[in-house]
């Protein structure tokens, strides 16, 4: 359940995925260049990121895991 | 404390906390007469509210278009079986009308009147759309444009009181790790509803934060056993209709125009995407029927896992054009899950068997559940305070939500009516000075997880709270004993392991606070759920299967007495109670698993 990655090469640094993440996950890296994924675990698989991104650099997966003891089995 | 936390004091007439529909339009609305505004965001103010999950229904109750008040009523009163508040139900219909010339006002788009729209109906209820993904954007910009201070990224933790009357809240910069002292003469909490971080709708900023900070500053607290997708009750004896499918919504069942042709263009348009996360509603129920691992239809998803007849699965067998849409984009790259196939497999007109692990994620009533507002300007009972949107328990909606678009009109009037009092407050009130003591107690409070050295780590206690209250035989289907367990260990959580919370850094520092509203979140659910025995709504007790009339016309009240949470009941006014005389499969014709 979680962001998969930034394409480094396609990511323009606009910060457009930054703002738009609800648990904050993302942030720019040291330099302020590019958007680094920073807290995956905290993803929840909203897709703002995925679809703010004009350059079509980010990707969440799409395999969402409820952990066994919470799910039927 | 670390000696190099920077400090920042803000001073302010009115603090909003929270930057979705409620919060933008309490900040709008008091910002018109005059007060200075801020708003503060634990993310991003107009983007990344909880709300921006759903569809971006608004519901406009108008007489013209032929609605009729009593009908609308009746409808909310009996899906939400009694539990109304009914002055807040016609309230909330009385004003979504103005509610919304005033967002068309202020530059909400919304999708034409005249436009065929899905879903458009629910019984008599009807609502309109906005557009998704623009609305609170839109009124991100009319609130800075008005002069409102927005403050992003700021996450508010603990109220301040002095002498009784709350004179702000402090919290910190999830980035940075400042420290944030902010001094208002009235604050309006509107930090959304509550969810246990399931990301089964896209949710997991709702940590009941505003119920949390507002309980721990003595406010009444109510409507935590139920949720918003809970299980219906059934009918055993009846034959299973398409109506009979377990959302509570969905008690009075689609209209035509749910399913087939009218259901197809205006998807086009629609932004599918931010409707229906991926994995979201788009693919599960209540959109679509589900059936049982024996094939049967399932109208009750906890009692047919208590039964063992688990997996649930939902079944497809053609899609509407917005699901195909959607299910092409979110398979459009190239992956390794069986889902995968499955997904391309439909398009090529084949069938799509979806697996459900759980059912239920847990998220309160919109508009049923939160701070307890003791009149009708959305006051707290804590001078200065003030509640709206989802973080008000008006009780507008009883034991379910009573269908879509409420919950943004419901955010709309009563983040109006907390701006106009809070203004009326604000302005009779002298700027409060803060006790220096209060404070450093509240700083050493709030700057407990990231001073420590070490400790539990926010994700973990994350998970304690969900592994706890998730499974369905804890709140899906209840029974006294495993809920006096499991509020036993919640207990524990809250009084041992909550106040050794580490976190490492800013990031961490709200998750902890998150984890903390959370575990008080749950205790309350599981208390309340305790404390009603009887079976309601989504509120369902295998020990006591049937509803308890007359007892039980009330609500459950959570509230802080010297360190403990006490739980009690507040009975409905009778005028409002169903006819006695009636007889019961009348007043419910809903049954539950048991009766």
């Amino acid at each position: 359940m979680s962001i998969e990655r930034i394409d480094v090469d396609l990511c323009n640094g606009c910060g457009l995925c930054v703002e738009s993440c609800p648990m904050d996950v993302i942030r720019m890296d040291e330099k302020g260049e590019k958007a680094v994924i920073r807290y995956p675990a905290d993803c929840m698989l909203c897709l703002y990121c995925e679809r703010v991104c004009a350059q079509n650099a980010i990707y969440v997966s799409p395999v969402k895991l409820v952990p066994p003891i919470l799910s039927w089995g | 404390m670390s000696p190099e936390r920077t400090e920042v004091v803000v001073g302010t007439d009115i603090l909003v906390i929270g930057g979705g529909m409620a919060g933008l339009c309490a900040a709008i609305k008091a910002r018109e007469k005059g007060m200075d505004i801020t708003l503060v965001e634990k993310a991003h103010a107009g983007k990344t509210s909880g709300i921006q999950a759903f569809q971006g229904d608004f519901q406009v109750f108008d007489p013209e278009r032929g609605h009729k008040l009593e009908e609308w009523m009746e409808q909310i009163y009996k899906s939400g079986e009694y539990l109304n508040n009914q002055e807040w139900s016609e309230i909330v219909l009385n004003e979504s009308q103005d509610r919304y010339k005033e967002l068309v006002s202020w530059g909400v788009e919304f999708y034409p009147l005249d436009r065929k729209l899905p879903f458009r109906h629910m019984g008599v209820m009807e609502h309109l759309s906005m557009v998704t993904g623009k609305y609170l954007p839109s009124l991100r910009k009319k609130a800075l444009d008005s002069g409102v201070i927005v403050m992003d990224r700021i996450m508010v933790t603990e109220l301040i009181k002095q002498d009784g009357r709350v004179v702000g809240a402090i919290g910190f910069h999830t980035t940075s790790g400042d420290l944030y002292i902010f001094q208002s003469k009235a604050t309006v909490i509107a930090t959304g509803g509550s969810s246990i971080k399931l990301g089964q709708r896209p949710v997991n900023s709702w940590t009941a934060d505003g119920e949390a900070m507002a309980y721990r500053a003595g406010a009444e607290i109510t409507g935590k056993e139920f949720t918003v997708a809970g299980q219906m009750a059934f009918r055993p004896d009846a034959e299973l209709k398409r109506t009979d499918f377990s959302y509570g919504q969905m008690a009075y069942g689609p209209t035509p125009e749910h399913t087939g042709e009218a259901a197809g263009d205006i998807w086009k348009e629609v932004d599918a995407l931010v409707r229906f996360p991926r994995f979201g509603y788009a693919l599960i129920p209540p959109v679509r029927p589900m059936i049982n691992a024996e094939g049967e239809p399932v109208i009750h998803p906890g009692w047919e896992a208590h039964c063992g007849r688990i997996p649930l699965y939902s079944y497809f067998e053609s899609l509407y054009p917005m699901q195909e849409e959607y299910i092409r984009y979110a398979y459009r790259k190239p992956g390794t899950t069986e889902l995968d196939e499955k997904g391309v497999d439909i398009l090529k007109g084949g069938k799509l068997k979806f697996t459900l692990s759980n059912y239920d994620d847990l998220v309160n009533v919109f508009g049923g559940a939160g701070i307890w507002p003791v009149n009708k300007a959305c006051a707290t009972g804590l001078p200065g305070l003030y509640a709206a949107g989802l973080s008000c328990a008006t009780m507008a909606a009883g034991t379910v939500y009573p269908g879509p678009g409420f919950g943004l009109a419901h955010g709309a009037v009563t983040g109006t009516r907390a701006a106009v009092d809070a203004v009326r407050y604000a302005a009779e009130s002298e700027e409060a000075k803060i006790d220096a003591a209060e404070l450093k107690k509240l700083k050493k409070t709030v700057c407990a997880p990231i001073d420590r050295k070490g400790g539990f780590s926010p994700g973990w206690i994350t998970q304690l709270v969900q592994n706890m209250t998730v499974p369905y035989f804890i709140l899906q289907v209840k029974h006294g004993e495993r809920l006096q367990a499991a509020l036993t260990l919640m207990e524990f959580v809250n009084s041992h392991l909550v106040p050794k919370i580490w976190a490492r850094d800013a990031h961490e520092w709200r998750m902890a606070m998150e984890a903390k509203n959370m575990a008080l979140d749950a205790e309350m659910r599981l208390r309340a759920s305790l404390f009603r025995t009887e079976s309601r709504g989504t509120h369902f007790r295998e020990d006591y299967p049937r509803r308890g009339d007359p007892e039980w016309l009330a609500w459950v009240k959570l509230k802080e007495k010297q360190g403990r949470m006490k739980v009690y009941k507040e009975p409905i006014p009778e005028e409002w109670w169903p006819d006695l005389s009636e007889p019961y499969e009348k007043r419910y014709p809903r049954l539950f698993p048991g009766e």
